[in-house]
């Protein structure tokens, strides 16, 4: 009995292609998304604002009831998770998603606030592997199957478009696209 | 068995992620930490050793989370702990949580227009105004120790 080996490769790449659709989208939207990391943080959004404040601490601000009152003065709330001191004029507090910076003498305050950018921030999370423990066994199986799914594509069709003919051209364009970057960059 | 096979994802889930502490990078070796003012005032014992620091995260590289800068064991002291990029990418909103650090201590030494732009940087941040001609560019000032961190455990 004669296999139909095209039959099972078209099969194998429609399946596979079902199964890696979703972490192919995750992939494709953090990997432009990291690629311009020197442009934007694709993490975290951050705002910044200064506001100025009246001088509550005298000679004392590490104390927390003067610190509370800073907070207050610039409409935030605790729970104070730190607080730190680089040098004698500035104190720096820290808040969940707040970072204040307090110029003592100057009394102006900068308020950054960091906070995850919803979506991306899970998306990079996988892609860049984060999670390290079974998601890097989850994204070499992800990567075998890209790889399946790049073998399997070049038989999909026969004919004059298939490998044989038009496929063969665009496979070949494919493979001297990055052979042509490393020859100029490297 | 649909529904078996769900609930054992969700455990492992579980217990692959259940973390109250974020760790990243090279498992920690040390059990003790030494203090930020050991080492800066002591650099030539500790150089090119790896060792553990604790404190307070004070400030994260905003653009790839590839340095942090710590507070010390003494006031206004500081250390930072830069990695190689990608290797360790510190969250930003890590900022204002303990954690312990290792890395290998190491000494870097500042041209002259380097030192002149961190002193200048020094000055304005408290509060005084810098002037280039008044200022005179020592050893001291073309010397920085930081960490270059391996490992790191931040405490949530």
């Amino acid at each position: 009995m004669k296999i139909n080996w095209r039959k099972w490769n078209n099969i194998l790449h429609r399946d596979l292609g079902y199964i890696a659709f979703g972490l192919t989208l995750i992939y494709a939207i953090s990997g432009v998304a990291v690629n311009h990391v020197a442009d934007w943080n694709p993490n975290y959004k951050v705002e910044n604002r200064s506001e100025n404040i009246e001088n509550v601490w005298g000679e004392n601000p590490i104390d927390e009831i003067i610190m509370l009152d800073i907070l207050s003065q610039v409409n935030l709330v605790g729970p104070i998770k730190s607080s730190f001191m680089p040098n004698q004029n500035t104190l720096k507090l820290f808040l969940d998603e707040q970072t204040l910076t307090i110029n003592l003498s100057s009394q102006m305050v900068d308020i950054e606030e960091v906070k995850e950018r919803p979506i991306l921030y899970e998306m990079n999370f996988l892609h860049l592997n984060h999670p390290k423990k079974i998601w890097t066994y989850m994204a070499d199986l992800y990567a075998i199957t890209l790889a399946l799914l790049a073998t399997t594509g070049l038989f999909v069709l026969k004919g004059k478009k298939g490998i044989k003919g038009r496929g063969a051209w665009l496979t070949l364009a494919g493979i001297i696209l990055p052979l042509l970057f490393l020859y100029f960059y490297l | 068995m649909i529904h078996r096979l769900l609930v054992t994802f969700i455990l492992l889930f579980t217990f692959t992620f259940a973390e109250d502490n974020q760790k990243l990078g090279e498992a920690l070796k040390f059990e003790e930490s030494t203090n930020v003012s050991t080492l800066l005032n002591n650099p030539e014992t500790y150089i090119d050793e790896r060792v553990q620091i604790s404190g307070t995260i004070v400030d994260v590289c905003a653009h790839r989370g590839c340095w942090i800068e710590m507070s010390g064991d003494q006031p206004f002291q500081s250390i930072i702990v830069k990695v190689n990029d990608g290797e360790i990418i510190f969250p930003l909103t890590a900022k204002g949580y303990q954690a312990n650090v290792e890395g290998i201590f190491e000494k870097l030494i500042l041209s002259d227009e380097q030192a002149l732009k961190r002193k200048e940087m020094l000055i304005e941040e408290t509060g005084k105004s810098f002037d280039p001609q008044n200022v005179q560019i020592t050893d001291e000032d073309r010397i920085i120790y930081r960490l270059k961190g391996l490992g790191a455990e931040i405490l949530n």
